[in-house]
């Protein structure tokens, strides 16, 4: 069309006029401004368009100069691009964006008409040249565009917020304790925050996209082996999952945590599953704590055993299980023979130290099966699975040779211990925890009462009772038996071996209870109780004083040829103040000759308080009285304390010395106890001496005194002055 | 096929005709706009596809306008796609955050192209002392070897380039763009005798 339209302009003055009406029609009819101006900027056509939206008519535009209809246009961009088009034959284009209103257009609303022009040459060979202005309306792409901006700024806006939000919503999960995984539908991995990096050990760029159970690989706590992944149940069942205990998760490293974890399904606005988050969290220090926690509740601290509670929560379960089957089981009730002397010779680490090792040595002589419990103190209670009185015994005894055997050694010193151990079997129905605990301790009280380091197997209701009342009945049969003076002393001859260098014969003075009925009762049978109930000083007081109070008889018996008189002390009586006092009182007041006093210790009682011993020895001897050590050997801790006691006898135990015909090693140890005492500048006795043959041996050895049934039997004042009327040495 | 004389004549006339151009668009933009063309090479359209693209600015936003006289042929002013966004939105307010130039923007675009190459074609038709004329500018957004494809129409397939790396200026930011015209073999031998006969006269 711009080719025909060109081609039909005849002259620059009247251009479409002098064209057919269809060029003006069109021209008129056209939806943009068109314009065409001269070289002189003047205003050669102007459209009905033009007229409409400038309110400048045709007429009054054409031949006009545009810069005179239009003031403004001098400076602006379109008046650069028509002298463009007019000179350089330029087309240009003048945008809506960098121009705001060209051209001062209004609609008929007086809405100004947002613009976009295009300047174009006009020109044909030999004809003078034309500009064209087109002029098109863009508001509607304009209002377009600005709808759009602004939701575009909303989006912007809202974009903007959801950025923050992630952002938020990322570093609060960077930032919470909990290890937090997210998935996606299937149990891929989508995000991963720091902690679950760290306990999982796995780098986030590494898991994200992987199978969440490859990355968060769990197993059941006690057995170990895998569990279903709390991911897979959570989108399988579309149900949150909790795990509290039990889970133990194992890192890329093969590390293995205590883990709690709560798995939640992820479900969109439509319900629809999108995935899931699992949070879970390190609880190894405080699934330790618990698990000490609860072993310490249920064991003994020191020893490591089951503690008393526990063990009778688990004997009330296997006596309710016994209810119905015919399983027969045993219960030993043991207490340690020799415990105190060890706490109380060397202190409560030393006492502890024992109990440690006794448990352990205790645990290696059970069965798997078998339930060892430490019930207090030095008391261990035993209960033997499926095992009837005979291999109970068996097995008791077992554990007592065991202790027997044992030595404890605690700096220098050796410590042999024993052990009480009493026995009950758990066969009758419907036995109660109590009962069986009340049993086993009357059966222990009665191995104890029958003179230690034995197994009683219980017996019945009647030994229950007796054993309970025993020793009352015995305390206060003594007490009544010292209120009405109701003892005597004995006397045994201690008389130097032949070949010794001593000539005269030593009495051990022995004390008796004589019973309401007359009957002698012998030591054995009441000291245990004595010693129990604290009544050993009062005994020891009454000897001493009767003692004295019998000189004139003793001097009558001895024909005034004083022997040297052997006074037993117990450890109570060594170690109190009172009692010393009391003797130092006695020894003012009597006429009895000091120097024929010999007091004996024994060393258990000496080391049990050295110090007080050393006190009490060092007192009397500045009296002029002498000392023995009596027992010497029996606890084989003797050689470090001989050196300490100021003592001028030497009493080996009798234990070594009984069999010395037919033993070689306990010979061997006479021996050595004898050279050493020798050394000391000691006198020395044996003890139990029972025969000839032992006797023969002593001189060999060259002990320089010996007791014991073979030599003297123990006997009254009265009886001792018709012997002596008679033969007055046998030896 | 240019000597250094020529190169280094043409760059300068292009150069000084640059500077009305950004005289025109520091004044639309309200803001100081310098416009400088570095360097000049003659190129078969092929090897100038592959200079423009070989920085992977496969996508290109430009402006062409077919231009005819004593030269005759189709100027390109172009941007990676990026850049065009960045030279359009600094000299525009009221911009989109889209991912491509909206209409009005590519409007916009247009008419800053068009006085670019409205620009260097003048400084030839000063040379040629002979007026170039110039068609309506359009805008073309899309991969730079369908721009250069989409030139080669009239079955010229000798067409050259004369490609010019060129550099928009902006207060805070440096916008590197390409101009190429893309001349039939007959378009840029006049072109060249025209340059040599301006320099016969200039040197004279």
């Amino acid at each position: 069309m711009q080719q025909e339209w060109t081609q039909a302009k005849p002259s620059s003055t009247s251009y479409y006029c002098t064209g057919t009406t269809t060029y003006e029609s069109v021209f008129n009819s056209c939806d943009i401004g068109v314009v065409v101006l001269n070289s002189e900027r003047q205003v050669v056509n102007w459209n009905r368009w033009m007229s409409q939206f400038s309110g400048i008519s045709e007429a009054k535009a054409q031949g006009c100069k545009l810069a005179s209809l239009f003031t403004d246009l001098s400076k602006s961009n379109l008046n650069r691009a028509i002298n463009n088009a007019l000179e350089k034959k330029q087309a240009s284009v003048i945008s809506h964006s960098l121009n705001r209103y060209p051209l001062p257009l209004r609609k008929a609303n007086g809405n100004r008409v947002d613009q976009h022009i295009i300047v174009k040459p006009l020109s044909s060979p030999g004809l003078e040249d034309l500009c064209t202005i087109q002029v098109f309306d863009i508001s509607s792409a304009v209002s377009r565009e600005k709808q759009l901006l602004a939701q575009a700024r909303v989006l912007e806006d809202l974009a903007g917020r959801l950025v923050h939000e992630k952002e938020k919503a990322q570093v609060t999960l960077q930032s919470i304790a909990d290890a937090v995984i997210t998935t996606d539908d299937t149990g891929i991995i989508n995000s991963m925050n720091v902690v679950a990096e760290k306990l999982t050990g796995w780098p986030a760029d590494i898991a994200i996209g992987r199978p969440v159970s490859q990355v968060f690989c769990v197993v059941h706590e006690e057995i170990l082996t895998g569990v279903t992944n709390p991911v897979t149940v959570c989108l399988n069942k579309r149900i949150v999952v909790s795990n509290d205990q039990d889970l133990v998760l194992i890192d890329h490293e093969g590390n293995k945590r205590a883990i709690t974890e709560s798995t939640a399904p992820i479900v969109g606005a439509n319900n629809e599953l999108l995935g899931s988050v699992l949070v879970f969290r390190d609880v190894t220090d405080a699934r330790q704590l618990t698990a000490k926690l609860n072993w310490q509740a249920k064991h003994d601290p020191l020893t490591g055993l089951m503690n008393r509670s526990e063990f009778e929560t688990q004997l009330h379960q296997l006596l309710t299980s016994t209810r119905t089957s015919d399983t027969i089981h045993t219960f030993l009730y043991l207490d340690l023979d020799q415990f105190k002397v060890v706490n109380d010779t060397c202190g409560h680490s030393a006492g502890d130290e024992l109990l440690r090792q006794l448990s352990a040595l205790l645990q290696e002589g059970l069965r798997e099966n078998d339930l060892i419990v430490r019930l207090g103190g030095d008391e261990f209670g035993v209960l033997l699975r499926a095992c009837n009185k005979d291999d109970g015994l068996h097995i008791a005894n077992n554990l007592r040779r065991k202790i027997e055997n044992f030595r404890f050694a605690w700096g220098e010193r050796i410590f042999a211990v024993g052990a009480s151990i009493g026995l009950v079997d758990i066969e009758e129905k419907n036995l109660k925890v109590e009962d069986i605990l009340s049993a086993a301790d009357s059966a222990c009280y009665v191995a104890k009462d029958l003179g230690r380091n034995r197994v009683h197997v219980h017996c019945g209701d009647r030994e229950n009772a007796s054993a309970h009342q025993l020793e009352m009945r015995w305390a206060s049969r003594i007490q009544s038996a010292l209120d009405d003076n109701r003892f005597c002393l004995f006397f045994q001859k201690i008389s130097p071996v032949q070949g010794s260098t001593y000539q005269t014969d030593h009495y051990e003075v022995l004390v008796r209870m004589i019973g309401k009925d007359g009957s002698i009762i012998p030591p054995g049978a009441f000291i245990p109780a004595a010693e129990r109930f604290n009544l050993m000083s009062h005994i020891d007081r009454w000897v001493v004083r009767h003692l004295f109070q019998s000189l004139d008889d003793v001097k009558k018996t001895f024909r005034n040829q004083l022997p040297v008189f052997g006074i037993n002390l117990s450890g109570t009586s060594l170690n109190s103040e009172n009692f010393l006092a009391d003797v130092l009182e006695l020894l003012s007041d009597s006429r009895f000759p000091t120097e024929k006093l010999c007091f004996e210790i024994t060393e258990t009682s000496a080391i049990a308080n050295l110090n007080n011993a050393i006190h009490f020895i060092k007192m009397l001897k500045a009296k002029g009285c002498s000392f023995a050590l009596d027992d010497f050997g029996s606890g084989l801790s003797s050689f470090a304390y001989l050196k300490s006691l100021p003592v001028d006898f030497l009493k080996i135990d009798g234990h070594f010395v009984k069999d010395i015909a037919e033993d070689p090693i306990n010979r061997a140890f006479v021996e050595s106890i004898n050279q050493i005492g020798h050394v000391m500048g000691l006198t020395t006795i044996a003890e139990f001496v029972e025969n000839d043959a032992t006797l023969k041996v002593l001189g060999d050895i060259g002990v320089d005194y010996a007791q014991g049934y073979g030599v003297h039997i123990p006997a009254p004042l009265a009886d001792l002055r018709q012997t002596n009327a008679g033969v007055f040495s046998g030896i | 096929m240019l000597n250094d004389i020529q190169i280094d004549a043409v760059t300068e006339i292009l150069n000084i005709g640059l500077g009305s151009a950004a005289a025109a668009l520091s004044e639309m933009v309200e803001e100081e706009v310098i416009l400088s063309i570095p360097s000049v090479e003659v190129l078969d359209r092929t090897n100038a596809a592959k200079i423009v693209g070989s920085g992977g600015v496969d996508t290109v936003s430009a402006v062409h306008q077919a231009f005819s006289g004593p030269i005759w042929g189709n100027a390109l002013l172009f941007f990676p796609e990026k850049q065009s966004m960045e030279l359009v939105r600094a000299v525009m307010r009221n911009t989109l955050p889209l991912e491509t130039l909206s209409e009005m923007e590519q409007e916009g675009m247009t008419e800053i192209g068009n006085v670019i190459l409205n620009a260097c074609l003048s400084s030839f038709a000063d040379i040629f002392q002979n007026p170039i004329e110039t068609n309506i500018p359009l805008f073309f957004q899309g991969n730079v070897n369908d721009l250069f494809r989409l030139q080669s129409d009239d079955g010229d397939t000798d067409e050259t380039t004369l490609l010019l790396r060129m550099e928009f200026n902006l207060k805070h930011k440096e916008i590197k763009g390409f101009i190429s015209f893309l001349m039939s073999i007959s378009s840029i031998n006049s072109f060249l005798d025209s340059i040599t006969h301006y320099l016969d006269v200039d040197i004279a």
